[in-house]
């Protein structure tokens, strides 16, 4: 069973579509990355999935059942985008608060926030009160409070946002051991890089619309895209490809061969033969998850109209809401 | 398990900006001040000597005291059968009025009722100030003693004539009418050793006078006030973006985490009154022995009083998410509330006097006609008392049915807060003092009303804040 699932689901701000009819899959034990721009509505689908943000039309679920009940919650972790613990607080004692909202004894809430504690690397910092911890240990100690009570799925908003790039590394990996703990894991993010490191499967939204899904793999691969090399003191023969009706870029380390229709890399590959050239690389050319998230927007951006000026946001009294 | 983490939660919010701290100190300052008063019964020539003393150091400030006579008042051959317990004890003295001259103290006697210069004025003087005296008898005793002035204090004798006159009068008395220790009178010492006599009170006055005006008035008033400010903050706090959204993540509902903060909240209220109370009870009870349980019911009633408060406090946090107009609207409603529950008060206290008056008149004698001029008319006299003038002189009798329509659906602060100053008074004071301090009419309010009201009022807060909470986004 699907640990996650939308269907045509929406969300209007008053005048303002912020979802347009999403639908989205997520299987158990997959890191699932949520992408978008700023305003493309990734925040709102997880809400609504947490029933902190009501839907207003479609189907969400988690586990089979309708997404935001407490029940559901009680296996759900979440760490929130721009969220802020009050500052009153210790690691331990707002853990141990949290522990409580979700019912765990007092055993294992002492060895659980110990233990978690100690993966985030807060241990020592746990009777400390939170407002004296930096940016990068509050959002470790927001990534412990969302696996603490050993959840089944985790959303993360921006769990990397404002960490240091060592941070961010170990939030990438402490993700990979809870993914490997078999836990379900749902990022959200615009930080297209970390999401490419991680994911087994993406989404790319864009003005409330889910514009693309799949896997990173598959996302990122360039079909009929070539990097040929030969071996050293050969010359490549672009000017007879071209000729032929190929398409040769021989700028960088290595030439790229774009193949069209009717052409395949076989004939390419004869030909080089026919020539008695040596073979050392082929390999069939990826792009970024960055350059294919930027192509998609672009695509599906209004012909003629600035990307950034047509992004869909809520109004600032929505947001207020 | 929830409710628990939120009441630890609200304590800790409530202790991180030392506010409790700083409220439960205050407390105990509270508690260490009243412990401070103590209470030393007073003989009667002390109480004599108080009163005597007093007037003696008015009248002559007045500028027609030459014309008075110049009189001075004193106490002699003073005795008792009793000093262990003053108020089991015969008593007999010379109450003595001395002028500078014969012509002066005819002077003081042609004031007639005005100074106890005579022996009926005496007699009313001593009956009024000294009510508890039994059998109370005041006698003429001839006298004229030529060294009067040497028995007066010196500001008396400087001004006495070369023949001073004097007026004695003997007085007797057979026990009292004060039952116990705590009816009888006792002069008050405030931090330990600062004597007042001049607030001298029965024992039971003075507790009274503690327990409603120090506690219930300014204590409670402040208590009240700190922590409408404290507690203002918890439900925007929590309501803040970012918390929030961390907390209702978690497997609870919204209208709950609302509902434990609010009760989170109380207990602020409850612990600072619980400690309050109890300490002062304590002090009190071990300083004069007067332990008196209605004085603890302060704590369930006061938090009752704020979870009023701290509801419309809820409900504007809610909707505004702003701790400043929650200060300001519960300030605000707490001062409306009030004033409604005033007015109702001085509308009933008028109808009251009303209804009495008309009742009065419908028993009057009526003179037949002919006899005594025409027979008084009911109606007529209430008319000359002008029954439709506004109520406090600003307040048009046409509003009276919107205040009291406005009283009957509005929280019942107002008559909690009399209600309770009546309790503490059932607690400590006898059927005289009650009916001296204005409690001699049972209570117009009844429990049920001002609780079901007060409650369907908090009720309906909670319920307006807890369907926003429900239907807001976040």
């Amino acid at each position: 069973m699907a640990v996650v699932t939308t269907s045509d689901l929406r969300k209007t701000y008053g005048d303002i579509e912020a979802l347009k009819g999403v639908t989205i899959k997520v299987e158990p034990g997959e890191i699932y990355g949520l992408l978008g721009q700023n305003g493309a509505g990734k925040s709102t689908m997880v809400k609504i999935l947490l029933g902190i943000v009501r839907k207003t039309d479609g189907e969400a679920t988690i586990f089979g059942e309708p997404a935001g009940s407490v029940e559901v919650r009680r296996k759900v972790g979440y760490l929130p985008e721009d969220y802020q613990f009050p500052g009153y607080h210790t690691a331990n004692s707002i853990l141990d608060f949290y522990g409580r909202l979700y019912g765990l004894s007092r055993d294992d809430r002492r060895r659980r926030i110990a233990e978690s504690l100690d993966i985030v690397g807060l241990k020592k910092r746990a009777n400390y009160k939170i407002k004296t911890f930096s940016k990068g240990m509050k959002q470790r100690l927001g990534i412990a409070q969302s696996f603490f009570h050993d959840p089944e799925v985790i959303f993360l908003d921006e769990p990397t946002d404002g960490v240091d790039p060592i941070g961010r590394k170990e939030i990438r990996e402490l993700l990979l051991q809870l993914k490997k703990e078999g836990r379900t894991i749902f990022v959200n993010s615009h930080l297209l890089g970390e999401v490419e490191m991680i994911s087994d499967r993406v989404a790319i939204m864009h003005l409330g619309e889910l514009i693309r899904q799949g896997t990173v793999a598959d996302l990122t691969r360039q079909t009929d895209r070539y990097l040929i090399g030969l071996v050293d003191g050969q010359t490549f023969p672009t000017t007879e490809l071209r000729q032929h009706g190929y398409t040769v870029d021989d700028k960088g380390l290595l030439p790229e061969i774009e193949i069209h229709a009717g052409q395949s890399i076989d004939s390419v590959l004869g030909m080089l033969s026919e020539k008695s050239l040596k073979l050392r690389h082929l390999v069939e050319k990826k792009q970024t998850l960055e350059s294919v998230f930027m192509k998609l927007v672009d695509d599906a951006e209004p012909k003629g109209q600035d990307r950034r000026a047509t992004r869909v946001a809520r109004p600032i009294d929505a947001r207020r809401e | 398990m929830k409710f628990y983490a939120f009441l630890k939660d609200s304590y800790r919010e409530a202790i991180n900006g030392w506010v409790l701290q700083a409220m439960l100190l205050l407390s105990f300052l509270l508690v260490l001040f009243i412990a401070s008063i103590s209470f030393r019964p007073q003989p009667l020539n002390e109480q004599l000597g108080t009163s005597i003393g007093f007037i003696n150091k008015i009248l002559p400030t007045s500028p027609e005291y030459p014309n008075m006579g110049s009189p001075k008042f004193s106490v002699e051959n003073f005795s008792e059968t009793n000093p262990i317990e003053p108020w089991k004890s015969d008593y007999t003295f010379d109450f003595v009025v001395t002028s500078p001259s014969a012509a002066d103290l005819q002077k003081a006697k042609d004031r007639g009722r005005a100074l106890p210069v005579t022996r009926p004025a005496a007699e009313r003087f001593l009956k009024q100030g000294f009510d508890f005296l039994k059998d109370l008898k005041v006698e003429n005793v001839k006298s004229n003693n030529p060294d009067a002035s040497s028995k007066l204090d010196p500001d008396a004798a400087k001004d006495a004539a070369p023949t001073p006159a004097e007026a004695r009068f003997h007085v007797t008395s057979k026990g009292t009418t004060i039952s116990d220790k705590l009816e009888w009178r006792h002069e008050p010492a405030l931090l330990f050793f600062i004597d007042v006599p001049l607030l001298s009170t029965s024992l039971r006055e003075g507790v009274y006078f503690m327990q409603k005006w120090l506690v219930n008035g300014a204590g409670a008033w402040l208590t009240l006030i700190v922590s409408i400010v404290v507690t203002a903050g918890f439900i925007p706090n929590m309501l803040g973006k970012g918390t929030l959204d961390l907390l209702i993540s978690k497997p609870i509902s919204k209208p709950l985490v609302l509902l434990y903060k609010y009760i989170g909240g109380l207990t602020f209220v409850l612990l600072v009154t619980s400690f309050t109370a109890f300490g002062v009870w304590l002090v009190l009870g071990v300083r004069t022995g007067l332990w008196s349980p209605n004085f603890l019911l302060i704590v369930p009633i006061l938090t009752f009083y704020f979870a009023i408060l701290y509801a419309i406090s809820t409900l504007t946090a809610v909707l505004t998410r702003n701790m400043l107009v929650a200060i300001l609207a519960t300030v605000f409603a707490w001062a409306i509330f009030w004033g409604i529950g005033k007015v109702n008060d001085g509308i009933c206290n008028r109808q009251d006097k009303e209804a009495e008056m008309s009742e009065k008149l419908q028993v009057f004698e009526i003179p037949k006609p002919g006899e005594d001029g025409e027979p008084p008319d009911a109606d007529d006299i209430l008319r000359r008392l002008d029954p439709n003038s506004p109520l406090w002189t600003v307040i048009p009798k046409s509003t009276f049915p919107v205040f009291q329509a406005l009283h009957a659906i509005s929280p019942r602060t107002y008559d909690l807060d009399t209600r309770l100053g009546r309790i503490i008074a059932g607690g400590v004071l006898t059927e005289r003092e009650m009916k001296q301090n204005g409690y001699g009419k049972p209570p117009r309010e009844t429990w049920p009303a001002m609780l079901l009201v007060s409650l369907a009022f908090i009720m309906v807060c909670l319920a307006l804040s807890a369907y926003r909470m429900q239907t807001r986004d976040g």
